[in-house]
């Protein structure tokens, strides 16, 4: 991070902000918007994880006990559908909205009234999605990937799906362009592209791949809506269509979300590294140009998902050779996390263990990602519980631990407040044990072929299906300390002062006191 | 305001409405790709 120097305080003076309900509905504040999007996010992660145990029940034992077979397939439905787009990327642009202005040393974001829009959108798309649970019918429940003719044939709650798709495809597309937009115009004077910190730099490449993908998305549910209401046939058989079109659209949005996903957690992870080592990012341009590079390939590899679907041998080739090639930047951006630790003053705060946590486990995630992107492998293993176990350690032990990391990193800036250490040192450890407990079993039930998405199975899984279960609900209660203890910290925390981790070097550590006030940064910082 | 704040202002409206073009491009032209 460069050094800075100027006029550091323009935010002392103008601290008031209005009070009581309409605070939070009319604010265009980019605080108080990243505070309510963390909080959405949140409520989503435990309506999904509600899901998940319930899911888990059903799954402690073989044969039917709590879930009839349609709920269960609701319930897997709207499970990955309210971790994705109510949970994990709203958390993410809740980060965004906080951060981005204060590591740029901006006022607030581009468009700040759309910045509010962006975010009330989400709560209408969440009651729809979670409301057609109580629609004729019930939800969706053709799984997350809604793939014709399940999806064509379903009654009111897919239709409840579709809208709340669009409305929230909408808010990120909002959110994005608010976001790009500001990184490009709103930068302190002497904050180049390659000065900016690595959280700034994957939330500008996120941001370009949303608006890349997410029209792409609402073409495909568009379609899906005129098919079944408007007698279009884009993906019905009979009437000319093709429902692998369908696949082919859905996974060119599909793939690139699972980076949309990951990326800002690469950015928190490049943060909090350097900080806990007390030494400069490893190889910060690569870091840049590696996550280039992950966002331009994640374009080029929809169609692995679809190894099974029948496709030409050199389609597969191309397919398999291009997923392979992602290992290359993200194993970059692996050894700089490491070279950044090596020889470093390193010490293990609850951030530091929780990025430690998802270096060390989000490889063993791209390793079987590597190992599903085999053509002959994936045909053996694609819609087994190896591909769960899979996309669980990429997306619980990744996206999630690093927002876990992100949340323990900035809430004294957040609050003013420092959290327990020793509860957090709980939460991790205690998450790192659940966690593996309930998914590393998984790729041995894959493995051995229990397929994914059926609520009964063969007595063979038993045991495994049992450590899993249990391991869900271990997991899921730990998080309920996760709340505890940010409860606990806003309320009763230790005062934090303005620069809690002394290896930290962005603006909003050297420039800020905690908690950051209301309006921060009207005077821009020059940065040299 | 001042000049600059309002080339600033007019950069940032020009940026925005770059992305809102592609985004209504590409919405468009997947639908209408499979026409």
């Amino acid at each position: 991070m460069a050094a800075v120097h100027g006029d550091a305080h323009g935010h002392e003076h103008d601290d008031h902000h209005p009070s009581g309900i309409m605070r939070w509905v009319k604010t265009t504040n980019h605080k108080d918007i990243g505070t309510m999007y963390l909080w959405f996010s949140f409520t989503m992660f435990m309506v999904g994880g509600f899901l998940a145990m319930g899911i888990r029940a059903e799954l402690y034992q073989p044969g039917i006990q709590i879930l009839e077979p349609e709920l269960f397939n609701q319930f897997t439905t709207l499970h990955g559908l309210i971790m994705v787009f109510g949970a994990i990327m709203p958390a993410f642009v809740g980060f965004a909205n906080w951060q981005v202005p204060m590591m740029i040393g901006a006022p607030d974001m581009a468009f700040a009234r759309m910045n509010n829009w962006s975010f009330w959108l989400l709560p209408v798309a969440a009651t729809m999605l979670i409301g057609s649970f109580f629609v004729p019918g019930g939800a969706a429940a053709g799984g997350w990937t809604f793939y014709p003719p399940l999806s064509t044939q379903g009654g009111l709650g897919v239709d409840l799906m579709i809208f709340s798709v669009h409305v929230l495809g909408a808010s990120s597309i909002m959110g994005s362009i608010n976001i790009i937009t500001t990184i490009l115009n709103m930068r302190a004077p002497g904050m180049t592209l390659m000065k900016m910190p690595m959280f700034v730099w994957t939330w500008l490449i996120t941001a370009y791949l949303l608006v890349l993908v997410m029209p792409v998305l609402a073409g495909v549910v568009t379609m899906l809506l005129t098919d079944r209401h408007f007698g279009t046939s884009f993906f019905n058989a009979a009437g000319g269509g093709d429902p692998v079109l369908f696949q082919h659209i859905f996974w060119f949005f599909g793939h690139p979300e699972v980076y949309i996903m990951i990326l800002p957690a690469f950015g928190i992870v490049s943060e909090i590294i350097p900080t806990f080592s007390r030494k400069p990012l490893f190889g910060y341009s690569s870091m840049v140009y590696a996550t280039a590079s992950i966002a331009i390939l994640s374009c080029v590899v929809w169609a692995h998902h679809m190894f099974t679907a029948g496709m030409p041998a050199v389609g597969q080739l191309f397919f398999m050779y291009a997923t392979m090639l992602i290992a290359v930047p993200t194993a970059v951006k692996v050894f700089n996390w490491t070279a950044t630790m090596w020889r470093g003053s390193m010490t293990f705060e609850t951030p530091m263990l929780f990025s430690i946590g998802f270096i060390f486990l989000f490889v063993i995630g791209g390793f079987s990602g590597v190992i599903c992107a085999i053509v002959p492998i994936d045909i053996q293993v694609q819609d087994t519980y190896y591909v769960i176990a899979h996309f669980h350690y990429v997306l619980v032990s990744g996206a999630l631990f690093a927002l876990f990391a992100g949340v323990y990193y900035w809430i004294p800036k957040w609050t003013g407040h420092m959290y327990s250490e020793t509860l957090g040192k709980w939460h991790f450890w205690l998450s790192m044990f659940f966690f593996n407990m309930t998914f590393f079993v998984q790729h041995f039930l894959g493995l051995a072929g229990m397929p994914r998405r059926v609520p009964d199975y063969n007595l063979q899984f038993a045991d495994f299906n049992m450590i899993s279960s249990l391991g869900a609900f271990g997991f899921g209660l730990t998080q309920l300390l996760f709340l505890y203890l940010v409860i606990d910290c806003i309320r009763k925390g230790e005062k934090a002062s303005q620069m809690p981790w002394d290896g930290a070097t962005t603006l909003e550590w050297t420039h800020l006191p905690s908690p950051a006030p209301y309006h921060t940064f009207e005077t821009p910082p020059v940065i040299k | 305001m001042s000049q600059e704040t309002e080339i600033k202002h007019k950069k940032a409206k020009i940026t925005a409405i770059f992305l809102l073009v592609m985004v209504v491009a590409i919405y468009l032209t997947v639908i209408f790709k499979q026409w």
